[in-house]
């Protein structure tokens, strides 16, 4: 095997564990987020432990199927290295947004590091992510009442289209955000953290709308 | 450069002023930007002055303009006075951070005691004079608690939070200690964010701990290795030796160490017994000398520790084999006894060693029936529900009647002990302190052999089907005979040995050095099936 053909190799794999961490972590942070904004009540979930660390987990089969489509299809679209952003929005009770978590997924470079062979570095910085969302609600303002929440996710047309069927027959599809759910009222953005390695470049912030109530 | 100076020099109690001139440094923009990075970085200083030198000797054109950078830098304990507050300021407020004392005492390198009572004064600072109120303080708590109806006092230790501080101190019958644990913006929602807060913070940390157990002391590398020599008796390969060798001279009156030395001992024993009497002290050494001057001994040495290495040095080849076997002798009560001590086997365990060991029994005698083999599977079964590791031991490898911490010893002389399988009468309590010892297999071999393998054989079917089948054969062979070169590949030094036995030692230190893992077990099992 050639040098090229071992780096290609280590590129494909690495961004497959990539796809594949990104998707975990996707997982544990909407169910963190779902149980620091309160958005459901605090007797429905659990600790489980996460990156050696203990994370809430939603306990409701429908929440966690709802979750688990989520992440299946971020997935697919990730293989083909189409997601731009995944937010997740939190709707008020008259279905105007008010907060979006967002992960900003960058390009992978293609000089690899390659000093991160166990993942620890990864680990850790996944670990500060969850920190940081679990201090960020000392930079929010508390949430309304009734409020719900969404997922939406930045891909482009094809990659959506490609995909699509593959939904359909799961029994669930995607539909196209309408723009007064997807931008916020005078929104200020406030940065959690940023992760650059090899498997993973993303970043996450919290757009919040200062007209809140 | 500049940071190094900084925290060598920033120790002393006093004021440091640490003059950067000219000739010392030459200072730019950059370094002096180079030293804000300093102040971010080393806590402890506390200002930096940047002033133009002016160098006047009377004539002005002469003047010289130089750059000097004043920094006064105090130590930790300084910057503790002062500074903290500043840094736990950034921390909390800035920085949004979960401020745990560990954290803190870690981060700043005070002591845990200190890093509580800064964290305590901070907040009332934050609290009384710069109103500011939404932080959130979590507090540790332990004390007894009351007794309810009849059920005994226990000692709880509970970390709450500030507002339900005083209610769960009154829940207490005895607060036996009670301070800040933690300081925060956010408002915890449970104690997972704590725990992660300090998950990459603690690892380290326990040099700032009030907690101590002065007799613990931390083993050097040498000594940890001269632990598993113990534990892996036998089984010591040349990098090993020269390990042990480092130990006994260096760390001699450390507890773990003890065991080369009796090593030593029994080897001086047979070094007066050689009629060279050697002085113990001067063994180290003479290892070393005959590693140095044989290196095709190298083997021998490895293999026997000190012992082997005199008996090749002091000794002809001739007399060489049966000093060995002496040697095994004397040295196999010390494992023994070694062995007990180190290793209590669980009850479970011993209570299976004897079944197996009349199983094997069994098995033994040429009798090849299938129904043998079915109980055994059944018996496998039964092990499943007494514990798992059980189990294994019986699938793989057929004979350990050993408790486990012997076990992975066992393994690691898989091949040995599965040899030891055709010994014909191996008395089963005798076995298990044997069987790390490779002489009998010496012993073995000039008894009589019983074998029992499986051949597969090849034949006819009655429909005209060739069909293999597996079928136990057994064989024996007389005490004087060699045993016959058998199939397995795992057997093949057995030969050699034979005929070369002061050299065996170094045919078998490659099978041996493979340490006690997981892969070691497959490799077991690999030459189990081999074999058939």
């Amino acid at each position: 095997m050639s040098v090229d053909q071992r780096n290609t190799q280590f590129c494909l794999e690495t961004a497959t564990v990539g796809a594949d961490v990104l998707c975990e972590f996707l997982e544990v942070s909407i169910h963190s987020i779902l149980y620091l904004r309160d958005l459901y009540p605090r007797g429905v979930f659990e600790k489980r432990k996460k990156y050696n660390v203990p994370v809430q987990m939603c306990l409701h089969p429908d929440v966690c199927k709802y979750v688990v489509n989520i992440v299946d299809s971020v997935h697919r679209l990730n293989q083909l290295n189409q997601v731009e952003k995944i937010a997740m929005v939190i709707l008020g009770p008259d279905h105007r947004p008010l907060e979006r978590f967002v992960i900003e997924i960058g390009r992978h470079s293609d000089n690899m590091k390659g000093d991160d062979r166990y993942l620890y570095q990864l680990e850790q910085s996944l670990r500060a992510f969850l920190l940081k969302l679990n201090v960020s609600d000392a930079l929010l303002q508390p949430l309304p009442k009734d409020c719900t929440w969404a997922i939406q996710v930045e891909t482009t047309e094809s990659a959506a289209d490609s995909i699509n069927d593959k939904q359909m027959v799961q029994g669930f599809p995607w539909v196209e955000a309408e723009g007064r759910e997807t931008t916020l009222d005078e929104p200020n953005i406030i940065p959690l953290r940023a992760v650059t390695s090899d498997f993973i470049k993303m970043q996450m912030f919290v757009e919040e709308t200062t007209k809140k109530s | 450069m500049l940071v190094y100076i900084l925290n060598s020099r920033a120790s002393s109690r006093v004021l440091v002023i640490y003059k950067l001139d000219i000739c010392y440094t030459r200072i730019s923009t950059e370094s002096f930007f180079l030293f804000l990075k300093c102040q971010k970085l080393c806590k402890s200083l506390m200002s930096i002055i940047l002033r133009p030198k002016i160098e006047y000797n009377g004539d002005v054109s002469k003047t010289k303009v130089e750059p000097e950078v004043l920094i006064i830098a105090g130590n930790k304990k300084m910057a503790t006075d002062t500074l903290y507050l500043e840094n736990l300021e950034e921390y909390v407020n800035d920085e949004n951070k979960i401020v745990t004392y560990r954290w803190f005492s870690t981060n700043l390198k005070v002591h845990v005691n200190q890093a509580k009572q800064m964290l305590y004064a901070f907040v009332q600072d934050q609290r009384n004079n710069h109103d500011n109120d939404n932080l959130s303080v979590t507090y540790f708590v332990a004390g007894l608690t009351k007794p309810v109806n009849g059920h005994q006092q226990t000692h709880k230790c509970t970390v709450v939070k500030e507002e339900d501080l005083e209610a769960y101190r009154s829940t207490l019958s005895v607060v036996t200690s009670s301070h800040i644990y933690s300081v925060q913006r956010a408002n915890l929602k449970d104690s997972c964010a704590l725990y992660t807060a300090e998950y990459d913070a603690i690892k380290e940390s326990s040099k700032y701990t009030s907690i101590k157990f002065a007799k613990a002391k931390l083993r050097s590398g040498a000594e940890i290795e001269s632990l598993c020599k113990t534990s892996v008796p036998q089984t010591t390969e040349t990098n090993k030796q020269i390990k042990t060798n480092g130990t006994s001279t260096t760390n001699g009156q450390s507890k773990p160490a003890a065991k080369p030395q009796q090593k030593a001992g029994i080897a001086g024993m047979f070094a007066k017994a050689a009629k060279k009497p050697e002085n113990k002290k001067e063994e180290p050494k003479q290892e070393k000398e005959v590693k140095e001057n044989k290196p095709e001994k190298s083997g021998t040495a490895a293999k026997k520790g000190g012992m082997m290495s005199f008996f090749s040095k002091q000794t002809d080849k001739k007399p060489e084999q049966s000093a060995r076997e002496e040697t095994k002798q004397e040295s196999k009560p010390v494992i023994k006894t070694e062995k007990k001590d180190d290793s209590s086997p669980p009850p479970q365990k011993k209570k299976v060693e004897p079944k197996k060991a009349t199983k094997k029994t069994h098995r033994k005698p040429d009798s090849d029936d299938e129904s043998e083999n079915k109980k055994k599977r059944r018996r496998i079964k039964q092990d499943l529900f007494d514990s798992s590791s059980e189990e294994e031991d019986v699938e793989i490898e057929d004979d350990s009647p050993v408790p486990s911490p012997i076990r992975e010893l066992v393994t690691v002389l898989a091949s040995d002990s599965e040899e030891e399988m055709e010994v014909t009468e191996p008395s089963p309590k005798k076995r298990s302190p044997q069987k790390p010892s490779p002489e009998n297999r010496e012993n073995g071999e000039r008894r009589r052999k019983r074998t029992r393998r499986q051949v597969p054989k090849t034949f006819m079917d009655d429909d005209g089907y060739m069909v293999t089948e597996k079928v136990w054969e057994s064989e024996s062979t007389d005490a004087s005979d060699v045993e016959p070169p058998p199939a397995v590949t795992k057997e093949t030094p057995k030969p050699q040995q034979k005929k070369s036995p002061q050299k065996s030692p170094q045919k078998k230190s490659p099978q041996k050095k493979s340490p006690p893992t997981g892969s070691t077990k497959q490799k077991t099992m690999m030459s189990f099936f081999k074999k058939k």
